[in-house]
């Protein structure tokens, strides 16, 4: 009993639980902010959906630094299966977000009837995308530096996703309207591409072919 | 060790990347000093690249022990060679990008001043990224640093409060041709990245100070009080007049053309498309303004016709012309003023067809006027058009008075016929 007590206490600080729910609460809180009302341009009219957009960024962030944290080659052929605990770990998180989003969302258009909602859509889709890009960069740089990816794509569609200034482009799907078929499509086939590499091929990381 | 350097790789992609942005920016109006402006724009994605390598590096000299370890060699020697790289990066797109802007905008020399600030931004946020390269875990620093600038170039110039924009060291918004690149907002983002500089040096542990962290806060403090007290007064684009001795003029007829050296040249048509459109205008015995001038207007504007030409083919240059001889009045700049524009619309392309413009012009700034008129209260357009053409002198000049005189009172017109 100890002995599991320890070890999930010890999982729980190597994998910076604690910085993960800080994310995950900090993030909902921000995206009550009034200013989140909806728009779609990146201009100074367009600037609450990218701030949407960043701060959608905080929680696959804290995770990539969570899941970088630990020995990844120990933990590859470690008895427990840590990749389970990761898996809720990154689950559980998402959820969370998600559900302290929606109540917050649901809250705030009580309140000032703003399209708070549609803030929270598009807060979540940018969510999963950037979890997506997560679980499918670590294939390819590792953990450690896997959280530059979502980062890469957030800075990329901010400079040249909005080429004429009244929508998104196809390939920019975070930044259009939290009702576009395409941008679900794209964020589900991406976060399905980054789990089912994550579940497969776990051992799939720079880390662990260095060994 | 180059094969190991972040910044090596990085240079050629993020520098076809920003010329691709830049070109898109910006427009060729053949002004050095807007084209190296415009070329600046690239830095809201540029600098992440810099401060992430910078941090790259830091994470490098860190995970490795190497930053803690005893060595002959001071903290900023080192901090130096491993932040040169990265800043060679910036220097090098950066410079890469003025030239190409320079040549898209057939603008001959690039504004020195504006890349030497541009510079030393490169320069600070280099230094922030290897320092937050040396506090943060990877996976933090990495991505942080590469958004950081973003919010700081793109972000807070889009804020309400217009002075911010010019610390950054990025002049976007500069320059009408008629203008220069005011000092006072060079030398707020100049000590503002210089600050920043000082500030990460100490932070870094690469500078000693006496009574360091009060010092160190003190002088942070201060240089961003100097630099917000030059940016405060300059407005919200960075431009001051320009010389206006610089300027060409002659005389077409009476009426007295100024041109800058820029649009003076043999090969281009602002001069020519000019003189034949004040002839024909003066041929139908309209009322012109009886000097045409590129320089911005001003209060001494008295009888001017101030001129904003940017586009060198001969129906851009007529629009220019007629967006000048129907400016918005200054009353429509009154907050809860009700004011609509269709009478301008009107005006403007009521001018433009009677210096000869082209239809397929007419159509492109127009074509919503023209396919619904009723939905804007106003006749078919083309036939009112023709109708004042073929009126007699006294009618069209009259008509022209009554329509202008309403305008700059910001009134609409209950009849736009000829009387």
């Amino acid at each position: 009993m100890t002995t599991a007590f320890n070890s999930v206490f010890l999982y729980r600080k190597v994998r910076r639980v604690n910085l993960i729910t800080l994310s995950v609460v900090g993030s909902a809180l921000f995206l009550q902010v009034p200013a989140s009302a909806i728009s779609i341009r990146v201009s100074p009219i367009g600037a609450p959906l990218m701030i949407a957009l960043f701060i959608a960024l905080g929680l696959p962030s804290a995770l990539g630094f969570g899941l970088s944290s630990g020995l990844p080659v120990q933990e590859s052929v470690a008895a427990r299966r840590i990749r389970r605990y990761d898996a809720v770990l990154v689950a559980s998180s998402v959820c969370a977000f998600l559900a302290l989003g929606a109540i917050g969302a649901l809250v705030s258009a009580g309140f000032n009837a703003a399209a708070v909602g549609d803030t929270y859509l598009i807060a979540a889709r940018a969510l999963m995308t950037y979890l997506g890009w997560l679980l499918v960069a670590r294939c390819i740089v590792g953990w450690r530096t896997a959280s530059i990816a979502p980062a890469l794509y957030l800075l990329a569609v901010g400079v040249f996703g909005f080429a004429d200034e009244t929508a998104a482009a196809g390939w920019a799907w975070i930044g259009l309207p939290a009702n576009d078929g395409w941008a679900w499509a794209c964020t589900w086939i991406l976060l399905g591409l980054g789990t089912a590499l994550w579940a497969f091929r776990p051992n799939w990381s720079i880390e662990v072919r260095a060994a | 060790m180059l094969r190991i350097l972040p910044a090596v790789w990085l240079t050629l992609p993020t520098l076809i990347l920003s010329i691709l942005y830049v070109t898109k920016a910006i427009y060729p109006n053949n002004y050095g000093v807007a084209a190296t402006a415009g070329a600046t724009s690239s830095m809201a994605f540029l600098v992440g690249f810099v401060a992430m390598t910078a941090a790259w590096e830091a994470a490098r000299l860190r995970r490795g022990g190497i930053w803690e370890a005893p060595h002959t060699r001071s903290r900023l020697d080192i901090t130096i060679i491993a932040v040169t790289p990265s800043i060679l990066l910036g220097a090098v797109v950066l410079l890469g990008t003025v030239v190409d802007a320079s040549v898209y905008g057939q603008a001959g020399m690039p504004e020195i001043r504006i890349v030497a600030v541009g510079f030393v931004a490169i320069c600070s946020w280099s230094l922030v990224g290897f320092l937050a390269g040396l506090r943060l875990p990877m996976s933090v620093s990495l991505p942080s640093m590469l958004l950081a600038p973003f919010l700081w170039f793109a972000f807070v110039p889009a804020l309400p409060v217009e002075w911010l924009r010019h610390l950054s060291g990025m002049y976007r918004d500069c320059c009408r041709i008629g203008a220069d690149i005011a000092p006072a907002a060079l030398l707020a983002g100049l000590i503002m990245n210089v600050t920043i500089i000082v500030a990460a040096l100490y932070a870094i542990g690469a500078l000693r100070m006496r009574w360091s962290r009060i010092a160190a806060t003190a002088m942070f403090v201060t240089g961003v009080m100097v630099s917000s007290a030059f940016a405060w007064n300059v407005g919200p684009i960075p431009e001051i007049a320009r010389d206006p001795s610089a300027l060409r003029c002659t005389e077409v007829g009476g009426t007295g053309l100024c041109l800058w050296p820029e649009h003076d040249s043999p090969t281009q048509l602002f001069r020519p498309t000019l003189t034949a459109v004040i002839v024909e205008l003066a041929r139908q015995d309209l009322p012109i303004p009886g000097r045409w001038s590129e320089e911005l207007a001003s209060a001494t504007s008295v009888d001017t016709l101030t001129l904003d030409l940017w586009k060198s083919d001969p129906d851009s240059i007529r629009w220019s012309i007629a967006q000048g001889l129907a400016p918005w009045p200054a009353c429509s700049k009154i907050p809860n003023t009700s004011f609509s524009d269709i009478p301008i619309d009107v005006l403007r392309g009521w001018w433009f067809t009677a210096m000869g413009g082209s239809e397929a012009m007419l159509q492109e700034n127009l074509g919503w006027l023209i396919a619904e008129p009723s939905a804007f209260g106003v006749p078919p357009i083309k036939e009112l058009y023709g109708t004042v053409g073929a009126a007699s002198v006294a009618s069209r000049v009259a008509w022209l008075e009554r329509l202008t005189s309403l305008v700059a009172e910001c009134q609409s017109p209950d009849d736009y016929s000829v009387q």
